[in-house]
């Protein structure tokens, strides 16, 4: 994560957590910079295609900031919360445009190319290549409920509690969620590759 | 070892952590952060809103109470019809609803499903999530309901609904219920008959869990 502005590298999470409740503007510009490409990419992969991933998340911030007397000290980051807000304001869009599920192509990810480092040689680019493609085609081939705890707690790197605090559900039943999807991802990334 | 709790960890369980750590991996090398940030203009906006936020701290959040207030007096009872709102806050509200209770139903057959309901003026927004509930045919389809205690037992319906080909079921419905007299929450298998009164076959179902 990268720190900006004012804010020292040193500042614990708890005091960030403090000023952005008390509406420091530098507390909100780090959340929003350190934050912004997964908020992106979680409205992106979610919203129907008609709605803008970056609007979604401006939406997000704009309630964020007039619901800040909702932001309570559960000792988690700020991040699981406007992963909440963000998750209800994707769900509306969703109501709205009539469509339940958003199957988006593999060729149409707005991912991009992964690019491989530089210390592998060129066999070893396909490899990683074809590897990660796979990952990506059975990723997609998770359901929605599957991909969301898979993104929330491997891609965007949220801790169990985080978790439990965007999906509203017990730490349990998020372990529990969690290792079922990867078990199953598993089982999708062995069937693309046979 | 030990496993996130804290606790020793058995070999299931670290059989678990090896497949996240090895999976998780994958993952993030497969969608890696793009690293983008807000363009200066955002942040200059998004600053902007907060300091003016912060400027006004009494009106805006009078407001949104007073809303709150309205809202919980509209839905204390059942039925309650649509109430006028009107401003920004309201729309707002209207809109998104606010977050009021969860339910994790169950059934004999295996099925897992979770409930997640919001308050909004129009009643209650529900989120239905399951991956488990059994694919019926065209014949039949799945209803969710609230039990009540209220005048004796009474079956509230909050819509119908059908997991897609592949078994998957994400629904937002509206019920017109106050979960704080809900007793239960059941979802039943219902034929195409145009009857209206419940199956009796239930298939899932579970207690009403208050945010707050």
């Amino acid at each position: 994560m990268r720190i900006i502005g004012s804010v020292d590298s040193g500042t614990s999470e708890r005091d960030l957590l403090v000023r952005f409740r008390e509406l420091d503007p530098d507390a909100w510009e780090t959340v929003y910079r350190r934050s912004y490409s997964r908020l992106v990419e979680y409205a992106r992969r979610r919203l129907p295609s008609t709605y803008d991933p970056h609007d979604a998340v401006s939406e997000c911030l704009t309630r964020a900031v007039d619901r800040i007397g909702d932001l309570a000290d559960q000792g988690v980051r700020v991040e699981a919360w406007l992963y909440g807000i963000l998750r209800l304001v994707v769900l509306e869009q969703i109501r709205r445009s009539g469509r339940q599920e958003r199957e988006r192509p593999v060729a149409d990810s707005p991912l991009g190319l992964v690019e491989a480092t530089n210390d592998r040689g060129p066999l070893e680019h396909v490899l990683r290549d074809e590897q990660v493609s796979s990952v990506r085609v059975a990723f997609e081939r998770l359901s929605i409920d599957d991909q969301e705890v898979l993104w929330l707690r491997q891609v965007a790197e949220l801790s169990v509690a985080e978790v439990a605090e965007v999906l509203r559900k017990g730490h349990g039943a998020v372990r529990q969620a969690n290792f079922r999807a990867l078990a199953r991802l598993r089982t999708l990334i062995e069937e693309v590759d046979a | 070892m030990t496993n996130e709790d804290g606790n020793p960890a058995d070999d299931t369980s670290r059989a678990d952590a090896e497949l996240e750590r090895l999976l998780g991996a994958e993952l993030r090398r497969a969608f890696p952060d793009s690293g983008d940030g807000p363009t200066p203009g955002q942040v200059a906006v998004l600053r902007d809103h907060v300091s003016a936020q912060r400027r006004r701290p009494a009106r805006g959040r009078w407001r949104l109470l007073v809303a709150a207030v309205a809202l919980l007096v509209a839905g204390a009872g059942l039925g309650v019809g649509a109430t006028a709102w009107t401003g920004g806050d309201d729309e707002d509200l209207l809109a998104r609803g606010s977050a009021e209770f969860t339910a994790e139903l169950t059934g004999a057959t295996g099925a897992e499903v979770d409930l997640e309901g919001a308050a909004a003026p129009e009643g209650r927004i529900v989120t239905l999530r399951s991956d488990t509930l059994p694919v019926v045919p065209y014949e039949q389809f799945y209803e969710l309901w609230f039990l009540t205690d209220e005048d004796g037992e009474t079956w509230v319906s909050a819509g119908t609904f059908h997991p897609d080909e592949e078994g998957n079921t994400v629904v937002v419905l509206h019920a017109a219920v106050d979960p704080s007299v809900v007793t239960d929450v059941r979802i039943t298998r219902e034929p195409r008959d145009g009857n209206p009164a419940p199956s009796g076959d239930v298939v899932a179902s579970g207690p009403v869990d208050l945010l707050g």
